[in-house]
């Protein structure tokens, strides 16, 4: 192989790198734009942070009032995205001051009255979240934070705070960033074992005890999440007392009718509890109150300590009354079937509520914050598995029931059809969640590092890592230069067989065993090279297993090169015969008796022509 | 003209051609004939310089061809033409560039290329395809190519083995009319042919030659068993065309 073919090769190669560093480049662009957009349709991306389902049917009034509450933001934008089953998801983006101001806290509370809405989600792309550090740091480190170069805005969201980096190469120095930052937080964590957990107020009292004097915040986990929002609302839903008279946070409470004895022990079936949110009563229904009966306070051994002031009855179970429809209700038979229907199919309740508000508001009826509150406890049971067994059908059967009371006030016949439960019933559920959430260990967040106290182990507060919707978008941007990658070997890998194994066959013809090796060679030179010069970043090892693929099947290829290209030895012995050259006998011989390819491309040139010839 | 001293060759250790001395002398036809398998092509193969054998020289012109570079040895080449048993002509090219293709390392004289061409009769056709070719027309094309380097000594490789017996004729009548102009080493089992226009008839078996003599002579008097053989068959010819005549 000598001089010309030599060029014609080099010719080749070069061709060959230009169409496989064409092919990367669109493979690589093509699939992070497809499969970015189709991420970003149903978990957002770079320009949108949050997804709203509304109901198919009500998406342009969804829209229009959207519109409406966001008017006068300049930044605020949204896209239609995919529709799944009967929702459709409308993505929404806001600019950075309106996240610097709040935008995603607030988003929920602004949203969700609209027409249609079913449901939301915070969507960043390449974002931190800072999580386990007390609300009420935030906005000074919100503040230090903003001033970063790396960032695009950092804002308080309701899981935590977030921190959206310009591009994914800066995440890490953020976290490194947020670490230093966070630093002087620190978390005091007591495990309590079975006699501490019985005895989890005392060790609470001691932490406080220890910690007076010093800025710290108190983190409950069954604050937190699902079962603090369960905790949260059978409390908002249980009778509050109030006193104008400060009690001690664990302290019990009797109220009766009667005047009692102080020092004796009482017989009273309303006993309440001083919670650190509040006073509830812990037996008897509040609905039995009128609020003009004594308040004792009860010393430790259960004895009266002292007779308390007057007191007053907050609650929201006196709406149960109240409610009155605000017109009668027609043509509800059928949605009140497909409501019995879903409940029957194991429909979420969330969304069962959502079906019953849609169901309200088209007979113009407002739903009942008693039933709402009901609703919203069996969302949270079950949630939590503990709805009773059986109930669901029971739940249907009394819709099918209300359904035969219609049209007369059907809302409030369902609201009583309800589960009833008095505010002992409550404080027993209540009681069941805390335990069921029992924390294993109590938490103090501290500026203090060094605890004082025995069993106490001290860390850093902030958890700090990458939130999931980034992570998926980080599994995107991960996957492209394996796509582009895997595109281009394939490519190499069509043009090895196409090009090259004709070179591979005259060389296996010739005995040549250096054959495999010429392959993996350029296999090897050709993705190395286009590996240089990519623009889509991934490490070392994933570009030598690449290359190294590139060179064994361009090597394999090679060697079965006889299959893929069989050469003509007739054409070939012929040719020799004629004194060809072997330029010439592989440039009028076997490249033309090969398969078509960017060699026979340029070889067309080349070929025998009458122009060339004396007379022609 | 040709010469071929003590020619040795093995291929898998198996034992193609031995004690191989062979002349040609210009102006002459030798007919080379045997068994098949004996070795007659690859002897050619091995004039042409296309083997190499393991021992023996090959000598054209008073030139060792083992002895020239490749690129000599190319050169040298084209002075000998080949006529192969199938034709070997190139599918992607026309009959035309099949002939042309013997010029393009050479003088590229589209001359030579048409005179060759026009002298098998295939100039009407010259832009037709291989494919577009019967047979007989084929071979006729693979002689033009042959004929296109005027070279000093045509080897024929069983010219009409693969031909319809129609065409046979043809291609003999060629081969006749150039045997009178042209040195040639013709490998054949066509008899009658090897008798009309063979100066001596070489006969090979098992890669060795075992008689060589002029064609009549052989005929006459054959001094190996593969002689009386090819005499049998001779006469068997004679007698079939003679009581044909009756």
């Amino acid at each position: 192989m000598r001089g010309g073919i030599n060029t014609d090769l080099a010719i080749v190669i070069l061709l060959e790198i230009v169409l496989l560093t064409v092919t990367l480049l669109a493979a690589g662009h093509g699939f992070a734009f497809y499969v970015q957009r189709g991420l970003d349709d149903l978990v957002g991306g770079k320009d949108y942070q949050v997804v709203v389902q509304v109901e198919k049917k009500n998406t342009l009034g969804f829209l229009h009032a959207l519109q409406e509450t966001y008017s006068g933001r300049e930044a605020f934008h949204y896209r239609i995205g995919k529709t799944l089953g009967d929702k459709t998801h409308i993505l929404i983006g806001f600019g950075e001051q309106d996240l610097k101001n709040g935008a995603l806290d607030e988003v929920a509370k602004l949203v969700s009255p609209l027409p249609g809405y079913a449901g939301l989600a915070l969507l960043l792309d390449t974002a931190i979240i800072v999580q386990g550090i007390p609300q009420e740091v935030y906005p000074k480190i919100i503040k230090q934070i903003n001033n970063w170069p790396e960032i695009r805005f950092a804002a308080k969201g309701p899981t935590g705070l977030y921190v959206v980096a310009r591009n994914r190469k800066n995440l890490e120095v953020i976290q490194n960033k947020l670490r230093t930052l966070t630093a002087p937080y620190y978390v005091w964590e007591l495990e309590l074992t079975d006699q501490t957990n019985q005895e989890a107020a005392k060790a609470r009292e001691e932490i406080e005890k220890a910690l007076e004097g010093k800025q710290y915040w108190y983190l409950a986990a069954s604050t937190e999440g699902v079962m603090g929002d369960a905790v949260r609302l059978l409390k908002s839903y249980n009778s509050r007392l109030v006193f104008d008279k400060k009690l001690p946070v664990g302290a019990d409470l009797v109220i009766s009718n009667q005047v009692l004895k102080i020092g004796s022990k009482p017989k009273s079936e309303f006993r309440a509890r001083v919670f650190s949110d509040g006073i509830y009563l812990v037996s008897g229904d509040s609905l039995k109150l009128t609020g003009d009966e004594k308040a004792y306070l009860l010393d430790g051994s259960g004895r009266l300590k002292e007779a308390l002031p007057t007191y007053r009855l907050e609650s929201p179970r006196r709406d149960l009354e109240s409610w009155k429809p605000v017109s009668e209700a027609i043509d509800l038979k059928t949605s009140a079937e497909e409501l019995a229907t879903k409940i029957l199919q194991g429909q979420d309740f969330s969304l069962l509520l959502r079906d019953l508000e849609q169901l309200a508001r088209k007979q113009n009826l407002e739903l009942p914050e008693a039933l709402r509150s009901k609703l919203e406890i069996l969302i949270l049971w079950d949630r939590i598995g503990r709805l009773p067994e059986n109930f669901r059908a029971d739940l249907a059967n009394k819709v099918y029931e209300w359904i035969k009371t219609l049209p007369a006030d059907p809302l409030l016949t369902l609201k009583e059809s309800l589960p009833s439960w008095s505010d002992e019933d409550i404080y027993k559920s209540w009681r069941d969640i805390e335990a069921i959430t029992r924390q294993k260990s109590l938490k103090v967040v501290t500026t203090e590092k060094a605890p004082s106290i025995p069993g106490v182990v001290c860390k850093p507060a902030a958890e700090i890592k990458e939130d999931i919707k980034s992570q998926i978008g980080g599994v995107v941007g991960g996957i492209v230069p394996l796509a582009a990658l895997a595109a281009a070997v394939i490519l190499l890998w069509v043009f090895i067989a196409i090009d090259h194994s004709l070179w591979g066959s005259y060389l296996h013809m010739k005995q040549n065993f250096l054959a495999p090796l010429y392959g993996w060679l350029l296999g090897i030179t050709e993705i190395s090279l286009i590996a240089l010069i990519m623009p889509f970043s991934t490490t070392l090892l994933v570009k030598v297993i690449y290359i190294m693929a590139g060179g064994l099947g361009s090597a394999f290829l090679i060697t079965i090169a006889n299959r893929i290209s069989p050469l003509n030895p007739k054409s070939i012995e012929a040719g020799e015969a004629l004194g060809l050259s072997k330029r010439e006998l592989y440039r009028q011989v076997i490249i033309p008796d090969g398969r078509p390819g960017l060699w026979q491309l340029i070889n067309r040139r080349k070929l025998l022509s009458l122009r060339r010839f004396k007379h022609a | 003209m040709l010469e071929l001293h003590n020619i040795y060759l093995e291929k898998n250790k198996v034992k193609v051609l031995s004690d191989i001395n062979l002349t040609v002398n210009e102006g002459e036809t030798v007919v080379l004939t045997g068994p098949s398998g004996c070795g007659k092509s690859t002897l050619i193969r091995v004039a042409l310089g296309l083997i190499k054998p393991q021992k023996g020289e090959v000598w054209f012109e008073g030139v060792n061809l083992q002895a020239l570079s490749e690129k000599m040895l190319r050169k040298k080449r084209r002075k000998m033409g080949i006529v192969f048993q199938e034709f070997q002509l190139l599918e992607h090219f026309t009959l035309l560039e099949n002939v042309l293709l013997a010029l393009w390392e050479g003088e590229h004289d589209f001359s030579k290329a048409e005179k060759a061409i026009k002298s098998v009769g295939l100039w009407e056709k010259r832009f037709r395809y291989p494919r577009q070719l019967s047979g007989g027309e084929k071979q006729r094309v693979g002689i033009a190519r042959a004929l296109a380097l005027d070279p000093d000594i045509i080897f024929w490789d069983e010219p009409t083995a693969a031909l319809d017996p129609m065409y046979v004729h043809e291609i003999l009548r060629i081969m006749d009319s150039l045997a009178q102009k042209k040195t040639m080493l013709v490998v054949t089992h066509e008899m009658p042919f090897a008798l009309k226009v063979a100066d001596r008839l070489v006969l090979m078996e098992s890669g060795k030659i075992v008689e060589e003599a002029p064609p009549q002579k052989i005929f006459v008097q054959p001094s190996s068993y593969l002689g009386v053989m090819y005499r049998e068959r001779l006469l068997d010819t004679k007698d079939a065309l003679s009581k044909l005549a009756q």
